[in-house]
């Protein structure tokens, strides 16, 4: 027997590369791969060859993904019609929110029926596409032969006509008419299809992704035009031959004929997120183990967690400001305590035998040496090295709800070293506008993620002093099938105002589902190549969530869990910290990791130094 | 030397055909392994080989370097090595193309150290001049010489980007892989397996790229496809020789190899 969960990995890998994007694999029933992800058994126990079985998932997943890349869900009615006389008979209405295909369906006296046809029909068509396109396929359809179901004896003749080679949905479509006439004089043949069913949901979110994309262009067309009548309106009206007017009525339709466009995307968009759910379909998602303490044993694959870049364009307004200005009056003094350990640069090193200067005083030893008859030595070259840290860091922000808490906060007072901006490129004072800022109002209460936040980005600002490789990441979620990890930084991005901005941008979200977001940073860092790694968690509170451990509110199951996950990062050779401002972490953090990897700090203020305490005392500088 | 292949993918040949009249500094962007270099080689038989000139004479009409991040200026412009009781200087490959005439390509020139790439700047502009502060030599380039550079913006991090004020001494020609229909063409001569190999070679390719960001930004290059279909000339299985060339060359992660195994499986009859 193979489990889903066992091949999750190389299967999701498998069927990134067939798509070109990334499929989320879950268990379930349906046909057909759509947003939610690529639907296959839990297990599959057809054979005793475990190989074999695991070909039958690869099968399973070449086919659900057939119907996008044979052009199911690229049916059009209208085209439909013209090469079906009989479609033609009924009305077809103007506008339609359905998809195509319920459209098409909804032509006949009983859709359901034709809905269950076109299903049988087309799946037999794009199955014969796809093992056309991937022949080496083939051998694993022929060994599942005898545990297929053979299908009716009517729909034969049409099932041979879809297998064949130049055979489209079209074909499909005409098949089923031809067929509908049997089946609808004895519909107790089916029993499925009376909604739209998952193809014709699949084909509507396939249209919004058109629709996206003209929008895109749309968009591209009007700014164009604008930005054309604020530069250079009069040459545009000569090239184009035509009067102010006409240009201003081209632009009102761009305009208009785009505002639509958003209008048809936006509520297309709330119908489809109903019907899927609120999953963050464009994220990678990833299945990590779960430690049940009750059973001692791990769960395999239990948590899915998605990783989901944070747009730096959701920060509100004023919040990387508002950050700048409370990191400001310590980012001089962390940076240089930071720079006093280590510099980075280029440095000469003398007497080898290769570089590219000779080096003088070598040079003269030889010399002498060859005079005294002595061999000498060759290594006569200096060469510039590079010198560098070879240490990467991966932050890790608990976003849990309750860090929207406020705190008792007092002012930050700037520093002595406190002084003007030096380095124009500098993110951190880039910006001359920081200095006019009005003033912050007493009403904006500073709250956890707040300091949390500027802790992160003084420690930012501290390694880029240095060189050390860092992350930047936030956590939360809710329930095992949707732990979310923000992305604010990656490791190889550069700190501009960008990565910035999405550290400003991180903010409170749901529970605190501590495991699989630490497992997903090691993985992360196990990646990363260096040779010392570091992961820093910064929390305020114990490890939660609506389904962590069989008893809401017990937590015991969470913090066991937790304790594996940083257990398995000290196995794979990645250091580990936890800081947390919840002055009763003492209680749950001695459980869950050494004492000298946590800190518990008492007032949140003085998270920012203990970061960097920890930080250097890992790193051993 | 005979003409070495090339399957032009739109009009680069013309352009820089045009930009090499002109002498016109020419940056080639575009993925490991799709064909910057043939390309180079190529334009360098068009304009030196078959010129009725005295270019054609030139012994090393292309000089090329592979840049690292160790690469030096040094490396570049020469230096002064040990003979016997003296030193003698040594022209390094960029002053010996611009002595000589010869196209210089700078091969993923990002990868070198910053120095270099400003070493390319007074040679690049109408002053055509390598100035040699270890001898104090100041090069005037000969009429022929053109410098030639490539980089990978894809793969390439960030902090590795080139200068605005470098980049903007060249002009740009992009390229990526060709589409499948062509890349099978190459395959097919290069390698000189039918084209059903062949199609199913480039179909590889095009499913492997798809895992590019999964620890081999490059994909897989057009170099290893040719490869294969090179071992399945000479009898190798074809599983076999997509094994060899591509499953276990692309990635070191277990992962991603089985990954790619299981697209070659389904792909090869």
């Amino acid at each position: 027997m193979v489990a889903l969960v066992d091949i999750e990995r190389t299967l999701a890998l498998f069927a990134e590369g067939i798509a070109g994007r990334h499929c989320h694999l879950k268990v379930g029933e349906e046909d057909a791969a759509d947003r939610g992800g690529v639907y296959l058994p839990g297990s599959i126990d057809l054979f005793e060859d475990e190989a074999l079985n695991a070909a039958i998932y690869r099968l399973r997943v070449l086919v659900q993904l057939g119907f996008r890349e044979f052009g199911t869900y690229a049916f059009d009615i209208g085209r439909a019609r013209n090469r079906l006389p009989a479609l033609a008979v009924r009305p077809l209405p103007a506008v339609h929110r359905e998809s195509d295909l319920t459209v098409f369906f909804d032509h006949f006296e009983a859709p359901p029926v034709a809905r269950s046809l076109f299903h049988v029909i087309e799946s037999a068509r794009v199955e014969a596409q796809t093992l056309r396109r991937y022949p080496g396929a083939r051998k694993y359809q022929e060994a599942l032969g005898p545990h297929r179901e053979a299908p009716s004896e009517f729909l034969r003749p049409a099932l041979d006509r879809v297998r064949e080679a130049d055979a489209t949905v079209y074909d499909t479509a005409e098949a089923v008419v031809e067929c509908y006439d049997v089946l609808a004089a004895d519909p107790g043949e089916t029993g499925r299809g009376a909604t739209p069913g998952q193809m014709e949901w699949a084909q509507r979110d396939v249209r919004l992704e058109d629709w996206e994309s003209e929008l895109d262009d749309a968009d591209v067309q009007v700014a164009a035009m604008e930005a054309a009548e604020v530069l250079g309106g009069d040459e545009v009206k000569v090239a184009e031959g035509r009067g102010e007017g006409d240009m201003r009525d081209v632009g009102r339709d761009l305009v208009r004929a785009r505002d639509e466009l958003q209008r048809r995307v936006d509520a297309e968009r709330a119908v489809l997120r109903q019907h899927f759910g609120e999953t963050p379909h464009d994220a990678r998602s990833f299945l990590y183990d779960e430690w049940d303490y009750l059973d001692r044993r791990y769960r395999k694959g239990w948590c899915r967690l998605f990783e989901i870049d944070i747009d730096p364009a959701a920060a509100e307004d004023g919040d990387a400001r508002r950050l700048m200005r409370s990191v400001r009056p310590y980012a001089r003094a962390v940076r240089r305590r930071f720079e006093q350990i280590r510099p980075v640069g280029y440095r000469r090193t003398r007497k080898v035998t290769d570089g590219d200067e000779l080096d003088l005083g070598a040079l003269v030893d030889a010399r002498s040496d060859l005079r005294a008859g002595v061999s000498p030595d060759d290594r006569v070259y200096s060469q510039r090295k590079r010198t560098r840290r070879d240490v990467s860091a991966a932050f890790l922000v608990d976003l849990s709800a309750s860090t929207d808490d406020p705190v008792e906060e007092p002012v930050p007072e700037p520093t002595a070293h406190d002084g003007p901006p030096q380095n124009l490129r500098d993110p951190w004072f880039d910006d001359d506008t920081f200095e006019r800022e009005r003033p912050a109002t007493a009403e904006q209460k500073r709250r956890i993620i707040d300091i949390q936040k500027e802790a992160v980005a003084l420690m930012a600002m501290a390694l880029e002093g240095i060189g050390d490789e860092y992350g930047v990441y936030g956590f939360s979620g809710y329930g095992k099938d949707c732990v979310e990890f923000y992305v604010a930084k990656e490791f190889d991005a550069p700190f501009r105002r960008r990565a910035l901005d999405a550290i400003a941008a991180m903010n409170p979200k749901r529970s605190t589902r501590m495991g699989p977001a630490i497992r997903h940073a090691v993985a992360k860092l196990a990646a990363a190549g260096t040779a010392l790694r570091v992961l820093m968690i910064v929390s305020d509170g114990f490890p939660q969530d609506c389904d962590y451990g069989p008893e809401r509110g017990n937590h015991e199951y969470g913090l066991w869990d937790t304790a594996k996950a940083l257990e398995e990062a000290e196995r794979a050779g990645i250091q580990t910290f936890c800081v947390t401002v919840d002055r009763s972490g003492h209680d749950y953090l001695r459980r869950m990791c050494p004492e000298t990897h946590y800190m518990v700090i008492a007032e949140t203020e003085g998270l920012p130094a203990a970061l960097q305490k920890a930080y250097r005392q890992l790193t051993q500088i | 030397m005979s003409e070495p292949y090339y399957l032009p993918l739109a009009d680069e040949v013309e352009v820089f055909e045009a930009a090499y009249h002109s002498r016109l500094p020419v940056l080639l962007k575009g993925p490991t392994g799709c064909g910057k270099t043939r390309f180079v080689e190529h334009m360098t038989w068009r304009l030196y080989e078959t010129s009725d000139g005295p270019r054609a004479d030139l012994d090393v009409p292309l000089v090329t370097v592979s840049c690292h991040e160790d690469l030096t200026a040094t490396d570049l412009v020469g230096r002064y090595l040990l003979r016997g009781d003296e030193t003698v200087w040594q022209d390094g490959p960029l002053t010996q193309a611009a002595r000589t005439g010869a196209i210089c390509y700078l091969d993923e020139i990002v990868e070198a150290r910053k120095d270099t790439t400003v070493l390319v700047h007074s040679l690049t502009d109408h002053r055509r001049l390598l100035p040699i502060d270890k001898t104090g030599e100041l090069l005037a380039a000969h009429a022929d010489f053109l410098l030639v550079i490539s980089y990978n913006p894809g793969y390439q991090s960030v902090l590795k980007d080139l200068k605005t004020s470098t980049r903007q001494r060249f002009v740009s020609l992009t390229f990526d892989y060709p589409d499948s229909a062509t890349e099978a063409e190459i395959i097919a001569h290069e390698s000189g397996v039918d084209a059903d190999v062949a199609d199913r070679l480039a179909a590889i390719g095009v499913k492997v790229r798809n895992l590019r960001e999964h620890g081999f930004e490059e994909g897989v290059s057009t170099r290893l496809l040719i490869y294969a279909g090179e071992l399945i000339r000479r009898g190798i299985d074809p599983r076999r020789a997509a094994e060899i060339a591509i499953v276990q060359t692309v990635s070191d992660d277990a992962n991603v190899q089985k990954a790619v195994a299981d697209i070659v499986d389904v792909i090869l009859p």
